[in-house]
């Protein structure tokens, strides 16, 4: 790194305005790299935070909208036959999964009903998990962002510091207008990983809980259907 | 996902561009101009020439240096005060003004054109003037006017006023209150690029050697002295010296032994002290301050002069 330009550019920094984007032009190209780099994680970020947020206000309306149908009255093959043709998510693809193993094992010539209830349960348990797994994915970038992008921010504040005393030892001269525009503009750098990481963290916990909350709504219904099918199971045999 | 991405892109560009446009500019901080304090440094040299003064110096107000301590003359102190500061005007043109007060109509007649907002000093004034006072009564009514104008005059005041007042004022014998009272003293070099100051009154008032210039005469002094240092409990003798100075730094005189110390070998510490005062002289002392070294007394310590 040429000290003369660094010495220069702080000179020109102090001569000329202080806006954000010349903070940002100024800065040490790894300075750049590091506020480019916060930049795309906060968008990325943001861009799972929109995302997660649809899905869930989406999931819920869903699991809302089939439990009504579910507890109206309706008999079970019939919701199975208008539900099984599209594909699925949430509370309908448990429900789905548990019908489909019932059909299977009841409309065969020989029905097998011993280990039928396992089967089932079985089935749902994994439903839940993969729905569980898509409600939660990408969530723990969130998370990373949230612990790591203060630490990169602060990287690039060291690194610009580091620069700022290295054009002090080149103009071998300590006066503020040296110092000031290097110390500004790695601060910058700083203000990018907290403006990165403090909504991923909020983001991060209020998502994790939302997405609890479904898994366990999920959970309580495929108990509650579970308890269904095994007393038609026990009516069978 | 990818409208997601989108969005968030969006919002991040949004929220630049907004912050680019909106933000203001980073606000220059006021710096308040710290007030500096002027300070001058001096030489002893032209530290010496400000307080000897020069004749030619500027007369100020106040004394510059310290107060005079002339006994007051006697009179209306509010009189005096209001003389004072047009002294140096009033000097001059009152010799003639005595010999024309006699004349009261060219002076009063004009007044009241130009004085139209003060009635009553002008009813005051002329009538002063027009009855030639003996020169006995003249204090009198000069006390009097004092206490008449300021009455009439304190908002208003026009300019041919003063000029009046320290005709009508004027009193040759009290030309003494109308001098500036510190005199000017002794008669300094001259120096031509600073404002000379008028100074002290000897020029000399005041002056201590400072600590720097006493060690440098009793090191000069110690650099000479050969106590017996042989003897036994010779850091004891202690010599008390009494010794005079001309100006040139040269000792005049027998230098007096003060103290006395019961020892064998002080005699001869005494005597290699006085011997040591004649071999260094003479000594460089600043002249300007021959009154504090003019008369000496030394201490000859073994201990602290020879690091004993």
């Amino acid at each position: 790194m040429n000290s003369d330009s660094v010495v220069e550019g702080a000179l020109q920094g102090a001569a000329s305005d202080m806006s954000y984007l010349s903070l940002f032009l100024e800065a040490d190209i790894v300075v750049k790299l590091v506020m480019l780099g916060l930049l795309a994680a906060s968008i990325w970020s943001w861009a799972i935070i929109i995302d997660k947020v649809l899905l869930y206000a989406r999931t819920k309306k869903q699991m809302e909208r089939f439990e009504n149908v579910f507890w109206s009255g309706q008999s079970l093959d019939e919701l199975y036959k208008s539900l099984g043709s599209r594909a699925n998510d949430g509370m309908a693809a448990l429900f789905v999964a548990a019908m489909r193993e019932w059909k299977r094992s009841l409309e065969t010539p020989k029905p097998a009903i011993a280990s039928l209830q396992q089967r089932i349960d079985r089935v749902m348990d994994l439903t839940i998990s993969r729905e569980a797994e898509r409600l939660e994915k990408r969530l723990l970038f969130l998370a990373t962002i949230g612990s790591a992008a203060p630490f990169v921010g602060l990287f690039g504040t060291v690194w610009g510091i580091m620069n700022a005393f290295t054009s002090i030892a080149a103009s071998k001269n300590t006066s503020l207008a040296v110092v000031a525009p290097g110390i500004a503009e790695a601060l910058f750098a700083t203000a990018l990983g907290l403006i990165a990481a403090i909504p991923a963290v909020i983001a991060y916990n209020k998502l994790q809980s939302d997405a609890g909350k479904l898994s366990a709504r999920m959970e309580g219904f495929a108990d509650e259907f579970s308890a269904i099918l095994s007393r038609r199971i026990d009516e069978r045999v | 996902m990818r409208s997601s991405l989108i969005a968030s892109t969006v919002l991040h560009g949004t929220l630049l561009v907004a912050g680019l446009i909106a933000l203001p500019d980073v606000e220059r901080m006021s710096a308040e101009p710290v007030e500096s304090l002027p300070v001058e440094l001096l030489s002893i040299e032209e530290l010496t020439i400000i307080q000897q003064g020069s004749k030619r110096a500027k007369q100020l107000a106040e004394a510059s240096v310290a107060p005079t301590t002339k006994p007051k003359p006697v009179e209306d102190p509010k009189g005096e005060t209001e003389v004072k500061s047009e002294a140096p005007v009033a000097e001059k043109p009152a010799p003639r003004q005595t010999q024309s007060a006699a004349e009261p109509a060219p002076q009063s007649e004009p007044e009241p054109s130009v004085d139209p907002q003060a009635p009553k000093q002008a009813e005051a004034e002329p009538q002063e003037v027009a009855e030639p006072a003996p020169e006995a009564e003249k204090p009198k009514l000069a006390d009097k006017l004092v206490k008449v104008m300021p009455i009439s005059k304190p908002r208003v005041r026009p300019r041919p006023e003063p000029e009046k007042k320290t005709k009508r004022d004027f009193d040759p014998n009290k030309i003494a209150a109308l001098l500036n009272k510190t005199t000017p003293a002794g008669g300094g070099v001259a120096q031509d690029d600073k404002p000379a100051a008028l100074g002290t009154a000897n020029g000399r008032t005041n002056v201590k050697l400072s600590v720097s210039e006493l060690d440098a005469l009793r090191s000069q002094v110690a650099r000479c002295w050969n106590p017996p240092t042989g003897a036994q409990g010779a850091e004891t003798l202690k010599v008390r010296l009494q010794f005079n100075l001309s100006r040139e730094g040269e000792v005049t005189g027998a230098p007096q032994v003060l103290n006395s110390v019961s020892h064998r070998a002080f005699p001869a510490a005494a005597q290699s002290a006085v011997r040591a005062v004649y071999r260094c002289g003479p000594y460089q002392l600043p002249v300007a301050k021959y009154d504090a070294w003019q008369t000496v007394i030394i201490n000859f310590d073994p201990q602290q002069m020879l690091g004993y």
